[in-house]
């Protein structure tokens, strides 16, 4: 999933593992066991979070974890719109998921959750400004059809 | 697309932004060059960048958004907020 470095070298490491994490995440890890093995790593490679504390989340948040992995593919998906499969995964792949997990933050009182509802609202606010532009909507269907060869 | 957006984002329609940002994602560069400095950028650094460029910037800025510090004992998860100006 690394063999593109063009790609990635034109925006922040962070950010360009973030997105393509989120991108092949769902698609490609159907395995419990596998996706709570790499997930880690995964995010202490982002370098989202220097320290291991998303490590030992992941460890310890088992139920939880998607909801966290679904932050990060939203927050991906906000930061750059020419990458497609965060926004994808968030509005057509896992969007009853997303969906169903945003929901139950709300109306379910999750302290943990709580603080974080702010930020997650920001990120569809900015998926939004995304969709709202054009030219940025032109190319993200661009994307779209190339590479998850999708009608939109 | 359009339509699956405004299904999630209605779900926050009673959650405040955390910034004082305006609901509608348009006037965000007005906004946050109007007073960069609450935003972490330096006007200097706003007055140089196209209003695209200056929301990357903000939007960028990992001190800007939470992080988990620490896991308390029955798992749930204590976070470090960033200090708001």
């Amino acid at each position: 999933m690394f063999d593109e470095p063009e790609i990635i070298t034109q925006y922040p490491l962070n950010i360009g593992l973030l997105i393509v994490a989120g991108g092949n995440y769902e698609q490609y890890l159907h395995d419990k066991k596998i996706r709570r093995a790499l997930l880690p790593w995964l995010l202490e490679q982002s370098k989202y979070q220097e320290s291991t504390s998303w490590n030992d989340l992941s460890k310890l948040l088992k139920e939880q974890l998607p909801n966290h992995f679904t932050m990060a593919i939203i927050r991906a998906g906000m930061l750059n719109y020419y990458f497609p499969e965060p926004f994808h995964d968030v509005l057509f792949n896992s969007f009853q998921d997303v969906k169903r997990v945003l929901s139950s933050l709300i109306n379910d009182n999750i302290v943990e959750s709580a603080p974080l509802l702010p930020y997650l609202k920001l990120s569809l606010l900015a998926m939004k400004r995304t969709l709202d532009d054009e030219q940025k909507r032109t190319i993200l269907k661009k994307e779209f059809r190339k590479h998850l060869r999708l009608k939109i | 697309m359009r339509k699956n957006l405004d299904k999630l984002l209605s779900i926050f329609s009673d959650t405040p932004l955390p910034f004082s940002l305006p609901d509608n994602p348009q006037e965000w560069a007005n906004h946050i060059r109007a007073n960069p400095e609450q935003f972490g950028i330096t006007k200097e650094t706003a007055d140089s960048m196209s209003d695209e460029k200056l929301i990357q910037e903000f939007l960028w800025n990992p001190n800007l958004f939470p992080k988990p510090k620490a896991i308390t004992e029955n798992g749930s998860v204590e976070w470090e907020m960033p200090q708001q100006s």
